[in-house]
């Protein structure tokens, strides 16, 4: 008999457990195309970072590779892997035009297998490359008159230059060299002369490792096991996914802020879902009484309305994995035609995402009015009959254990999306504690609101009867509210998430950003490279001086070589990392993109020798506030205390410097000059480069803009997404928010044709229910604003986004709170106020 | 004559064709008069009272209130009518749930336009009146099913309408309840001089009532 009653309900509820199913599936739809969505655009990035690198991953080293490395340079080989041996050095190139002045140039010999991703563009296209030829790049050509079939010197070798380079995948922004490119033919580095024991060399070897589902994560752990078996301090290996810092840091936040989206939207879901089955259980009360007075027991009651609540959790898992494939398939064909993604992504429905999907939306539809269900056995049947019952409170405990399930549920679940176990407590934890708050806010404001309207019978009668109503039918006004506010919060919170990380990326900002460098500034160049750029650049360029130095002792003891056998994998990269040069510079006042976070930073004037160092590079030589360094300058020995730690923001693209010194110690020191600008007017660049090169030779331009475009277009791609997601959040937070209002409508039916029996017209009765979703509307407005900010704060304190309060943002999300309800209500139960009375209410 | 019935007929549609359930029904009565219609289940008393009171509209003939023809009114003029001239009781009591007694036998009174505190007060009298003096505060779910009733005829008579229309308004009480809410009605009924038409299956109340007509297949007898 149960399952005949259970069919039965099934079908006469048909439609509102639909209602409920899509609630949860849009969640889970949501998360699916979510992830197979971001899937794509996390490859079509690393695609791009690996135009940066030119490689999945190079080895590099200051000495020729050893049997060791070959052997696994041959191990990777064998498991499909493409490996292109590259050598670079610094070396003066001599123009062969008798009077033209050598300038130094950041050699790189080559196969013809380079580069591995991404292209090298020449002027003129394609141009060969031969044991004779060389190919400069354009800036330095025309700085300094090259032109395509010029002769020049390089070491011993002649060249002929056979094209200009207009962009260079590998001349990636974080690790340029400061002197303009010039790429020869491998078999052209013998007749230079140049690679000798003892010159400053580097050996490098791209590698492209055979294509695999997550590229990122395969180089990386390739990189894990290259060191891992080269024990040498003097290798270094980057995987693409490092090399490119900013654009894995932004993705990293935003890959955060999509699975938190999809978790809201979920949440979205599972609140609309449980407010609403509440009403229904309310509703089923009259049946619930029925069934038990004819003998059904509490326990096979509870059991029917469980197995109601997993059918609709089933249903909801069907419809969202559907849903879910359709809505990825979509947006990702959105992307690729709108925002030019570029990658052959194929979308598949795996078992695995079927039956999370399956998991998460059963847990959901059982667990959150499992309380309820459960109160709803205990009840006595003769309270139900005689219409006493009208709300079902669940008990106590019921709720407490739910609490701690939800919570161990949000933890386990966050935990598994981001792989970040701070991340999952700090969600898990905020969220419970937020729906905690935000339900004791809702009872608290109902009950203010009930008490003001019994008391103030002077108000108008709609005003009276609306906020009456309100305030008395609590449980439901306490759901509601709980429920918008919930909803409205957290589209709230989304919108201020989204704004901080746009503000963060600085995309508004873009065409202020530097974009050239100019490097080996002597200091009595310095007035007049100042003056001519200044002429040309948008921004005040800045100018930092650059001075050379090496670590000679912490805390009095020297900093030495030592034999790294012993040496764990970290103690060897902390003592290569001490043993490299260092570039310092002195100032007594901070630009725009440091910020103190520990200790104070120095008057102007200052005479004493202190050190700033920045927070990433004093974690990685384990040194902080108070510790001695010394500094040894081409033999002249500078020591000072660390008393202030900095963070950069690395994206505002200002020169920067890891050890800074106060002026007065560090100015007398052999130094030159490094400066960053940007133009203008971009035409005007070979003016300003015929210019420098004409009264300052030997300074050289980096010209940064086409690594920044490409930066700045993949993280225009992110933006637009995080754009389409949030709206797509919006509109299912209020689609859910509407069908939760709109299920309340038989109960105020039947209370409309009452009114009008009484003979109030239709247009009063609309005026009560307006003034009572109103007052909702503006106490939602209130809770859901504060909620915005508070959960705003904590998600973006998670994803480690600099939080950026927007007032006007939060009053424009929630200003449909104000309305949205009001509408809604009114609307849902626009046929009542029109209908006959006798249709709802008539005599028996 | 303060209503008058004229040839009412209502038809319902049903899948095999129109049935009608009532068949050329006339009748008046006059102000103040209390009248009982009886009849088996199904014999259409509750539709001829909801064709009376305006709830629905006959399929021909027509309904008039003094000389105004109930039965064509504009659904505004309808409620402009009820709220002045009608009051309801109805079986099952339909009181707000959110609203206490008091504040259920004050609605007509403002919805009329009067002050919360004047309804009130007057509430309160004719609640005492009543014998719920002590239940006023209450809510419909705190009462029994007397003093539920008790509350809805309160409220069917707190703007003294001309006429109210009963139906069944003891169908849901035990006969010691039902005694007493009978008393309370006529009693009330009596002293405010409103005219009556009350449905009942019980032949005690009807001829405590100044007339009484019965109602057979859809026709008077
Ligand atoms: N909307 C409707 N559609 C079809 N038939 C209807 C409708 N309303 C009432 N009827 C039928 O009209 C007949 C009269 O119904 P009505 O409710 O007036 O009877 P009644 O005399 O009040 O009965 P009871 O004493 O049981 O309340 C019944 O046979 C009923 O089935
Ligand atoms: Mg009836």
């Amino acid at each position: 008999m149960p399952v005949a009653l259970f069919f039965r309900l099934y079908r006469r509820n048909f439609r509102r457990l639909f209602f409920f199913s899509s609630c949860l599936a849009t969640g889970v739809a949501f998360l699916f195309a979510v992830e197979s969505v971001l899937g794509a655009v996390r490859r079509s990035v690393g695609e791009r970072s690996r135009e940066l690198l030119a490689a999945d991953l190079e080895v590099s080293s200051n000495r020729p590779f050893d049997a060791a490395a070959n052997r696994v340079f041959d191990r990777f080989r064998k498991r499909g892997a493409r490996i292109v041996p590259l050598t670079s050095f610094s070396s003066m190139l001599r123009p062969e035009d008798f009077g033209a002045t050598p300038f130094l140039v950041s050699v790189k010999a080559v196969t013809a297998e380079y580069p591995l991703y991404g292209s090298l563009v020449t002027d003129p296209p394609h141009a060969p490359l031969g044991p004779g030829d060389c190919l400069v790049e354009d800036t330095a050509a025309r700085q300094h008159g090259l032109a395509v079939g010029d002769a020049v010197l390089l070491g011993d070798a002649r060249l002929r230059v056979s094209g200009l380079i207009t962009a260079e995948p590998d001349k990636s922004m974080t690790r340029f060299s400061f002197a303009p490119g010039l790429i020869i033919a491998r078999e052209a580095i013998d007749k230079t002369g140049l690679v000798r024991f003892g010159s400053r060399i580097r050996h490098r070897r791209l590698i492209a490792l055979p294509r695999s589902a997550d590229p990122a994560a395969a180089s990386r752990a390739a990189e894990r096991e290259i060191e891992r078996t080269l024990d040498s301090p003097y290798i270094r290996v980057t995987a693409y996914a490092d090399a490119e810092p900013t654009v894995s840091r932004v993705l990293k936040r935003v890959t955060g802020f999509f699975v938190v989206t999809a978790l809201i939207t979920l949440m979205l879901g599972a609140v609309g879902m449980g407010s609403s089955l509440t009403l229904f259980l309310n509703e089923q009360l009259p049946t619930i009484g029925m069934l038990r007075c004819l003998g059904v027991e509490p326990r096979a009651v509870a059991g029917l309305y469980h197995a109601l609540c997993a059918a609709v959790g089933l249903q909801g898992a069907a419809l969202g994995a559907a849903g879910g494939w359709l809505l990825g398939a979509v947006a990702l064909e959105a992307l690729k035609s709108g925002l030019g993604l570029t990658l052959p992504v194929e979308l598949s429905l795996s078992p695995a995402a079927a039956a999370e999907a399956l998991a998460v939306s059963t847990v959901v539809a059982v667990g959150v009015p499992f309380a309820r269900v459960r109160a709803i056995a205990a009840i006595a049947p003769l309270t139900i009959l005689r219409g006493k019952a009208s709300t079902l409170p669940p008990r106590r405990r019921d709720t407490a254990i739910l609490a701690i399930l939800a919570l161990a549920a949000l933890y386990g679940f966050a935990l598994l999306k981001s792989n970040s176990s701070e991340l999952a407590r700090g969600f898990a934890g905020g969220l419970v504690a937020a729906a905690a708050l935000l339900a004791a806010a809702s009872a608290a404001a109902v009950r203010a609101v009930e008490r003001f309207a019994a008391k103030a019978p002077g108000l108008p009668f709609a005003l009276r009867h609306g906020l009456l109503q309100l305030g008395r039918e609590r449980a439901r006004s306490r759901i509601f509210l709980f429920t918008l506010s919930a909803g409205f919060g957290l589209l709230g919170a989304l919108d201020l998430v989204r704004l901080s990380l746009s503000e963060e990326i600085l995309l508004g900002k873009a065409d202020l950003v530097p974009d050239l460098f100019l490097v080996d500034i002597q200091k009595p160049q310095l007035q007049g490279v100042k003056e001519l750029t200044r002429s040309f650049s948008r921004v005040e360029p800045e100018f930092s001086p650059l001075i050379r130095a090496r670590l000679s002792h912490i805390n009095g003891v020297a900093v030495r070589r030592r034999d790294s056998g012993a040496m764990t994998l970290e103690e060897r990269s902390r003592q290569s990392f001490l043993l490299r040069e260092y570039n310092l510079t002195y100032k007594d006042r901070l630009n725009g993109s440091e910020t103190i976070v520990a200790g104070s930073f120095w008057r102007p004037g200052e005479t004493a020798s202190r050190i700033s160092l920045e927070k990433g590079f004093s974690e990685r030589m384990k040194v902080g506030l108070g510790d001695r360094l010394r500094f040894d300058i081409q033999g002249r020995p500078v020591e000072g205390t660390v008393d202030s730690i900095r963070t950069i923001d690395w994206m505002s693209m200002k020169p920067n410097f890891f050890v800074v010194i106060p002026r007065a110690v560090l100015e007398p020191a052999p130094q030159n000059f490094i400066a960053s600008f940007r133009l203008a007017d971009r035409g005007a660049f070979s003016d300003y480069q015929r210019a420098l090169g004409r009264h300052f030779s030997n300074v050289s331009v980096i010209d940064l803009s086409k690594v920044l475009d490409s930066v700045q277009e993949i993280l225009g791609t992110l933006l637009s997404a995080l754009k389409g997601v949030a709206w797509f959040c919006v509109a299912v937070g209020l689609l859910v928010l509407a069908g939760t209002i709109a299920l309340d409508r038989r109960a105020r039916a039947r209370r409309t044709a009452l009114f009008k029996a009484l003979g109030c017209p239709p247009a009063r009765v609309a005026a009560v229910d307006a003034v009572s979703f109103a007052a909702i509307g503006l106490l939602t407005f209130a809770i859901g604003s504060l909620t915005a900010l508070g959960l705003g704060r904590l998600i973006a304190g998670m994803l480690e986004i600099g939080f950026f309060v927007d007032f006007a943002a939060v009053g424009r999300t929630l200003a449909a709170a104000l309305l949205f309800p009001t509408a809604v209500g009114v609307l849902a139960n626009w046929r009542a106020y029109g209908a006959g009375v006798s249709k709802t209410l008539k005599f028996e | 004559m303060i209503l008058k019935a004229e040839a009412l007929t209502k038809d319902f549609p049903t899948p095999s064709g129109p049935l009608r359930i009532l068949d050329g029904v006339s009748f008046s009565i006059d102000p103040g008069e209390s009248v009982s219609i009886t009849g088996p289940s199904g014999s259409g008393k509750s539709s001829l009272l909801g064709l009376l009171a305006g709830l629905d509209r006959p399929t021909s003939g027509r309904v008039l209130f003094k000389e105004t023809s109930v039965s064509e009114m504009e659904e505004t003029e309808l409620c402009a009518w009820r709220r002045t001239s009608v009051g309801f009781v109805f079986q099952n009591f339909e009181l707000v749930s959110s609203l206490t007694a008091l504040e259920n036998a004050a609605l007509p009174l403002e919805i009329l336009g009067r002050s919360a505190k004047e309804a009130a007060a007057r509430a309160g009298e004719i609640l005492a009146a009543l014998g719920m003096g002590a239940r006023s505060g209450h809510f419909p779910h705190e009462l029994s099913g007397g003093e539920q009733q008790r509350t809805a005829i309160a409220r069917a008579y707190i703007h003294e309408p001309e006429i109210i229309f009963a139906d069944e308004p003891t169908g849901s009480l035990d006969e010691e309840t039902a005694r007493s809410v009978v008393d309370s009605l006529l009693g009330i009924n009596r002293r405010i001089k409103t005219a009556l038409v009350l449905v009942t299956h019980n032949p005690e109340l009807a001829r405590q009532l100044d007339r009484s007509l019965t109602i057979h297949g859809g026709k008077l007898a």
